[in-house]
């Protein structure tokens, strides 16, 4: 493959677009998108937006699967490993995004691709493999009903090459589960938005990726210089030293003394509190995690190493693998009120072997533990298990029957919100959900990352610029709501940037600065630090105006649930804390008015949009009449 | 010529390849990023951890640098020079 031109440095050149009902396979240069979009997230939106007309759903063969890696990957820039995973969203058919590490987008633009574009269904099971600028379309029957890990190893075997790397779906895609996600280099999840359920419909069990070619920078010196710059700061930082000893986990969410622990916003018990008490938090913090972490391992080309290698070496829950996170605590611990870490490290293992995201199932999950102490469900309804709070043997099992839609587990494969309109009884109140997927956090403390995870056009996720309030603002209490939504609005534009580059957010201390010199000697392109956070701007409004034309979202869904909006926390320091209805809807008013938004509906304006240069969507938008 | 001889540790390695990375950015001139042209090859299992460092002759100790690039970039402090 060519490169796109001398001047488009940085880039791998080309996009490659499958179609899988007719089996066609081509290219396109990268340089079609990339002046206005840059790269990755950016890309895919803007080819979903373009290509996918309102009716179809997540479903439909129609529907369109997106892969897009960042920029600087394939560089030395630090934490340059990410990709982009777009296509409609499975909980609510508005946008779907999801965002992996590991190798497999790095091997990908060593292929010669930036993105994959995939559309249609295939009428068998068959896997893509992509080869040095070559792609095909192979058998995978042998590799359906496979779990994640069978599969990356099956297809090295087959393949006989021990550095290709697969993302790939495992039984909750193929089942259409919503929470599947899909899995890259075995322990790295494009979780959230029902990735692996789009991946599932398409009949397409997973990619794999070999390449030799190569990346060119356009200004070496300069961007050797820019990443040593950056470098030499991370490497002086504390924090930094202990995440490559003891994971992030074990560095940070981990503490005993995190303020996450010590003062609230983890869910427990479905939500019903956001404090675990401190005899509990001790029995899954990092005095107790390091009992089972061997070090520490990296993705590509990141210097931080925050995934600690879990290994439990005998008993029933025997297995080693990579990650334990702070979501991990949440879903596995927090969530069903469990202590016993063996299996809760189990359980993270084990959902990435089936390839289900752990916030989404372990959500539903917990919903269905509330349902039962309520009486609303009994043992007849979940095949005989018990699911009361803490019972973590019965989340194991609902981990399996879930993942393969067996018996009770079928009832909860579409969601808790889908499930709870089935069961009625007013189960729909508590289940916490953003736009109809399922959500992990808590939102009443912490009110900037609350505030983030409610607006996002992602539906209930953190990684579109949420505030964390103890490491972003110090200096004022994470109850706080002040400047949230100011904070949000440029955090929406900052989290944009990281993920059209490609980098990855655990690296702490990166700052846009260092982005505009990576990106500007990388690539040649010289762009200014407002310039590029306009492009994140635009970036963020083009998810906002697919959420409108697709799934018909207004200000109605910029509400936290039932629960979160109306009940407040019952225990810890902030015992009684919970959003105040008047602030919230003068924040709303805020980050609409900060976006050119009108303030009834939350819609885009044509005003709005013409002034960042979105023009050419304001016709998509009024055709839906949903442009104010 | 420099005289360096290289050490690896793959207790302390990580897998994050970033020595392919720079080797390859030696090997070109300074110019591209292209682990398959790198004269040292990391692969860590992903079912065990397990990681093996291999360096081949082509390496050239980076004879124009001060010290050897991989060596350079390894925050990890999983390979080293001997003198």
């Amino acid at each position: 493959m060519k490169k796109i031109s001398d001047k488009h440095y940085s880039y791998a050149g080309n996009i490659l677009r499958v179609n899988l009902t007719t089996g066609k396979i081509w290219t396109e240069p990268t340089e079609k998108y990339a002046k206005r979009w840059i790269g990755g997230r950016a890309i895919n939106t803007w080819i979903l937006l373009n290509e996918l007309n309102p009716e179809i759903k997540w479903s439909d063969s129609e529907n369109i699967l997106t892969f897009g890696v960042g920029v600087l990957v394939g560089t030395l820039a630090a934490g340059a490993c990410r990709v982009s995973v777009d296509t409609k969203n499975a909980f609510n058919n508005g946008i779907g995004s999801a965002n992996v590490g590991g190798f497999f987008g790095a091997e990908l633009k060593f292929t010669g691709f930036d993105n994959i574009i995939i559309s249609g269904k295939s009428k068998t099971p068959v896997y893509l493999w992509i080869n040095n600028g070559k792609a095909e379309l192979r058998d995978a029957a042998s590799l359906w009903g496979k779990t994640t890990w069978q599969t990356e190893k099956i297809i090295r075997r087959i393949l006989n090459d021990e550095r290709i790397r697969v993302a790939t779906i495992g039984p909750a895609g193929e089942n259409l589960v919503k929470s599947a996600c899909i899995i890259a280099d075995r322990g790295c999840a494009a979780g959230g938005s029902g990735c692996g359920a789009v991946m599932g419909s398409k009949n397409l069990k997973a990619i794999a990726v070999r390449g030799t070619k190569s990346i060119e920078i356009a200004q070496p010196e300069k961007f050797i210089s820019a990443v040593d710059k950056e470098m030499c700061r991370i490497n002086k930082w504390q924090l930094i030293k202990e995440i490559r000893e003891k994971g992030y986990y074990g560095a940070m969410g981990g503490r005993l003394d995190s303020p996450s622990w010590e003062q609230g916003y983890r869910p427990v018990r479905n939500g019903q509190d956001e404090y675990w008490s401190k005899d509990k938090v001790a029995k899954i913090a990092e005095q107790e995690i390091k009992k089972y972490r061997e070090g520490t391992v990296s993705c590509f080309s990141c210097p931080i190493s925050c995934k600690p290698w879990m290994d439990i070496k005998e008993g029933i829950y025997k297995i080693q693998g990579e990650g334990w996170w702070n979501n991990s605590a949440n879903s596995y611990c927090t969530k069903i009120d469990n202590t016993n870490i063996e299996a809760a490290i189990y359980a993270h293992l084990l959902t990435n072997q089936l390839g289900l995201d752990g916030d989404n199932a372990a959500q539903a999950i917990s919903w269905a533990f509330e349902c039962y102490e309520k009486g609303l469900i009994t043992k007849k309804e979940t095949d005989g298990l018990e699911l009361v709070w803490g019972n973590y043997q019965a989340m194991l099992e609902m981990l399996k029957k879930l993942a393969y839609r067996e018996g009770f587990g079928d009832f909860l494969a579409d969601g808790a919100l889908k499930a709870a309109k089935k069961l009625g009884n007013n189960s729909e109140k508590f289940v916490i959900h953003v736009k109809g997927q399922d959500s992990l956090d808590g939102v009443r403390i912490n009110k900037g990352w609350g505030f983030g995870i409610i607006l996002s056009p992602v539906a209930g996720r953190h990684l579109r610029g949420s505030l964390n309030g103890f490491w972003l603002r110090s200096d004022r209490p994470i109850n706080s709501y002040e400047n949230v939504p100011e904070d949000l609005y440029y955090n929406q534009k900052k989290k944009a940037i990281q993920d059209i580059l490609g980098l990855c957010s655990y690296v702490y201390g990166q700052t846009v600065d260092d982005w505009v010199e990576l990106f500007s000697s990388a690539t040649g392109r010289l762009l200014s630090k407002d310039e590029l956070l306009h492009i994140g701007l635009q970036a963020h409004n083009l998810e906002k105006a697919f959420n409108t034309i697709h799934a018909g979202f207004d200000r109605n869904d910029d509400y936290p649930c039932e629960r979160y909006y109306n009940e407040p926390v019952k225990s810890g320091p902030y015992e009684g804390e919970h959003i105040d209805h008047e602030i919230w809807d003068s924040m709303l008013d805020t980050i609409y008015r900060l976006h050119g938004w009108d303030i009834e509906t939350s819609w885009q304006t044509r005003k709005g949009l013409e002034k960042i240069g979105l023009s050419d969507i304001v016709d998509k938008l009024e055709k839906e009449n949903r442009l104010k | 010529m420099n005289n360096f001889k290289l050490w690896v540790n793959p207790k302390k390695c990580k897998g994050c390849l970033r020595c392919e990375l720079v080797c390859s950015y030696h090997k070109s001139e300074h110019k591209l990023f292209k682990p398959a042209l790198s004269s040292t090859k990391v692969l860590r299992s992903n079912e065990n951890k397990v990681i093996t460092m291999k360096i081949d002759e082509t390496c050239d100790f980076c004879e124009s640098e001060d010290v050897p690039l991989c060596v350079k970039y390894c925050v990890f402090g999983a390979r080293g020079v001997m003198k």
